[in-house]
């Protein structure tokens, strides 16, 4: 077997004048690419929010570094398949290749649907977090009833809903008439976004603890100490206890739901495979820098006021740490900059949901899985109107669950996603074994006592999905555990993918087409 | 009948060997695939010290130390659709100082393995009925048309119209000009010169299929990453930018002559299906890097397309 070495002279190969062959994109472009769809800004809001003040015993910095060691295998399956498959992007693909067709349909539907049905989840985020505080905040502060009224409204069901729907027909109709305009404005958008996280960095670290909480209570009337504890047990905040592993893990659902999003690079191989390298550790790197953010706001956070402070000032006042950061500014125009430009970053995934779901919905109906009409490109816009359409509707529908639904927490599909991130680790794992050759000329051919690396990954990353999926299930504040219905939810999406295949497998098969030739590899005798 | 229509194989031993078997597996009259069948880089295997051969593979420095091991490695590179090519330290001086000896390397080496291929297919298409065309592409050089011609079993359509049952294929390997300027590239108002030289052929009342490796422009089947000068993909917005790259000629040929079918490649990552007029515009795209070979199954009947199914073998 061929050893790999370092010669003196490095030999290289010769390519050709063909077509295809591509730079890698940059390193920076791809690790923007990837931390764009981690979202900073919202992972920060949640866990300020909510692992402040509702897991006892929580210890936040171990938190957030032991979801990063869960996250990180994961990750790696994703990189290991984007550099071993540079071209087929996507677990749908990966496990239908690697497993089964039915199983990649089942896998990458258990996604679509959840990208579909979290439409309705940042869209909600856009008004609770993002235009909601801008305008209340701004309206209290410069004493604009309008604003205070309507910044109060967006936070209502009815109000989110309103603004979220918007927001959701806005994206549907740029994605319609071309992605352009979109990707001409979306690196602007995010760098807004990392102004306000930018300013509160800023702010927190030269601001004395002492300057934040007085303009803070001359801002809202909220008092510190006593007059805090009192009224942030009333709504319902639990006192610190000592460190607890549990709680620990369990406050962390809030960084992994966006942390373990960090492998969307996975779709922009290059043909040579010279951006393998850069693929595989652009998804972890991706995870670094996002959990280094978010340990940087939380110490300073510690320093500014004390996390046990945020978590009964979130627990009293619903604000988002961007909104309560605000309050403790003394200038009104750098207060409205920070909340103007978080709103930038209150949806980040949803356009991304939405552009996923109807790809997915495109190849589905490429492969005569789903009906031919979502497949059909729009020749004036060169998009998929029909299937952009239904993840818009999808969408709204998912927001007015959201937004009406207690039961449709943030958290609850998270369950759903583990469980199909699990398929593609067992597709990892099994990948050396059942696409030998693929493997062995592949740059992640690495072994480790015999054994592929590739599987190893894939275990470890079985293991973290297993740690995540028990802290889903169990978490208290938004787990899926004695929820009756948002189970049936996650297991019954979870299993339509199976569905829709032997419905679609059948259908077609009437109109003389078997959908499983379409994986089905050709034998060379 | 049952078309299959596969293209863009670049050199990729294992979809050849695929699309030789392509005919029996999936029951088709007729296959083809629509160029661009060589590889893309030459791979030397440098002998150092005897015995031992140093390559640079996937981005990797790679030893083969003992012939087993290099036979390995060359069958490695070979999955990759490269060609890998043994040689002594001075031979890989010479190919890396002088451009001119390592492009007529690169041609031997790249006639020297269709050669080999169109063997293994004269062979295992020998009691086969069915019709199977091989055409170049805009990245294949000229040197393969001469090697093709050798075939008793493969016909190289390109550039004329052929009679295949109660249907006529139209075929054409060339493509308007992209960022590499590879061997078969015609400015637009050339391309439809030529394409419409060609149909001069075309019966008026038969039905036809159009096989250009190029897909119409605008028509979904031709969207690719957009390029910088140094052939960087342009990021926006943490997505890649996609843009139209199809030929105008190709998009214009079918207006005017609205065959059946059309069959297209040359942008791997534009698998799709477009209609233009009364025609059904295919590009399966293409994977051929992982040993996959992105195919198309067209079942024919009178002048009517009666499904098609993308498929990948």
């Amino acid at each position: 077997m061929a050893e790999q070495a370092v010669p003196a002279t490095p030999v290289r190969m010769f390519e050709r004048q063909a077509t295809g062959l591509v730079r890698a994109a940059g390193t920076l472009d791809v690790l923007i690419y990837n931390i764009n769809f981690v979202s900073i800004g919202l992972m920060a809001v949640l866990v300020f929010l909510f692992s402040t003040a509702f897991y006892p015993g929580a210890n936040l910095y171990v938190m957030t570094l032991l979801i990063f060691a869960c996250v990180i295998p994961t990750s790696l399956v994703f990189a290991f398949f984007a550099a071993a498959m540079p071209r087929s992007g996507g677990d749908y693909v990966y496990v239908s290749r690697t497993l089964h067709p039915a199983l990649g349909m089942m896998s990458s539907w258990n996604n679509t649907a959840w990208w579909f049905m979290y439409g309705g989840v940042p869209s909600a985020f856009f008004a609770y977090y993002g235009v909601g505080p801008f305008f209340s905040v701004v309206g209290e502060r410069t004493g604009t009833d309008w604003m205070v009224r309507f910044g109060n409204w967006c936070v209502t069901p009815i109000g989110a809903f309103v603004v979220g729907t918007i927001l959701i027909a806005v994206l549907v109709a740029i994605f319609i008439l071309g992605l352009h305009l979109f990707f001409r404005v979306q690196n602007f958008l995010f760098v807004l976004g990392m102004i306000s996280i930018g300013i509160v960095i800023v702010t927190w670290l030269f601001q004395s603890t002492g300057a934040f909480e007085s303009n803070f209570t001359a801002h809202t009337g909220q008092a510190f100490g006593p007059a805090l504890d009192g009224a942030a047990k009333k709504a319902g905040y639990v006192e610190d206890g000592p460190f607890s592993l549990k709680w620990t893990l369990l406050a962390g659902t809030w960084v992994y739901i966006n942390l373990v999003f960090n492998q969307s690079s996975a779709y922009i191989g290059g043909e040579v495979r010279r951006a393998s390298r850069l693929q595989l550790w652009s998804m972890p790197a991706a995870a670094a820098v996002s959990t280094a953010f978010l340990l940087i706001l939380l110490a300073l956070g510690d320093k500014i006021a004390g996390l046990h402070t945020f978590g009964k000032l979130a627990a009293v006042t619903a604000l988002p740490f961007t909104a309560i950061a605000a309050q403790g500014m003394n200038s009104d125009a750098i207060a409205a900059l920070l909340l103007f430009c978080f709103i930038f970053f209150s949806y980040t995934w949803l356009p991304g949901q939405i552009l996923n779901a109807s790809r997915n919905f495109l190849a589905y109906a490429l492969d005569g899985l789903v009906p031919a009409k979502l497949g059909e490109v729009n020749p004036r816009f060169h998009t998929p109107i029909y299937s952009l359409l239904l993840v818009g509707a999808g969408s709204v529908g998912a927001l007015w669950l959201f937004t009406h639904w207690s039961a449709f927490a943030a958290l609850v599909g998270i369950f759903g996603f583990i469980l199909g991130f699990a398929i593609v680790s067992v597709a990892a794992i099994a990948f050396p074994y059942r696409l030998p050759e693929v493997f062995e000329s592949s740059p992640v051919r690495w072994r480790w006592g015999g054994v592929p690396v590739m599987s190893i990954v894939g275990a470890l990353s079985l293991v973290g999905l297993g740690i995540m999926a028990w802290a889903f299930w169990t978490d208290p504040s938004a787990g899926i555990e004695g929820k009756l219905s948002t189970k049936i939810l996650n297991f019954a999406i979870f299993g339509s993918g199976l569905v829709i295949y032997f419905v679609a497998k059948h259908v077609q098969r009437l109109r003389g087409v078997d959908v499983a030739r379409r994986f089905k590899e050709i034998p060379i005798e | 009948m049952r078309v299959y229509y596969a293209g863009d194989i670049h050199g990729s031993e294992k979809c050849w060997r695929k699309f030789l078997s392509a005919a029996a597996f999936y029951e088709a009259d007729v296959v083809i695939l629509g160029g661009d069948i060589t590889g893309k880089a030459l791979v030397p295997l440098v002998e150092r010290r005897p015995g031992e051969w140093s390559a640079h593979v996937l981005g990797r420095d790679e030893v083969a130390r003992g012939e087993e091991a290099a036979t390995e490695l060359e069958k490695r590179i070979r999955f990759n659709g490269f060609y890998p090519y043994r040689c002594s330290e001075d031979e890989y001086r010479g190919l890396e100082e002088d451009e001119e000896y390592r492009e007529r390397v690169v041609t031997d080496v790249m006639c020297r393995e269709l050669e080999r291929w169109l063997e293994l297919a004269d062979e295992k298409l020998a009691d086969s009925d069915a019709r199977c065309f091989v055409m170049p592409g805009n990245d294949d050089e000229f040197e393969i048309d001469t090697v093709l011609a050798r075939s008793t079993r493969i016909e190289n359509p390109d550039g004329r119209v052929v009679r295949v049952g109660a249907y006529q294929l139209l075929s054409c390997a060339w493509t308007n000009p992209t960022p590499w300027h590879t061997a078969r590239e015609l400015p637009e108002d050339e391309l439809e010169a030529k394409l419409e030289e060609i149909g001069t052929a075309l019966e008026r009342d038969m039905p036809a299929v159009f096989n250009l490796h190029c897909p119409p422009h605008d028509s979904g089947l031709d969207m690719a990453p957009w390029l910088t000068d140094d052939l960087g993909v342009v990021i926006r917005g943490g997505e890649q930018v996609l843009i139209p790259v199809g030929s105008r000629a190709v998009r214009a040929t079918i207006e005017r002559h609205q065959p059946l079918l059309g069959l297209h490649g040359h942008i791997h990552e534009s698998r799709g299906t477009a209609t233009i007029g009364r025609t059904l515009c295919l590009n399966p795209g293409s994977a051929y890097s992982e040993g996959v070979i992105d195919g198309v199954l067209v079942d024919l009947d009178g002048d009517r397309v009666v499904r098609h199914q993308f498929v990948q073998g």
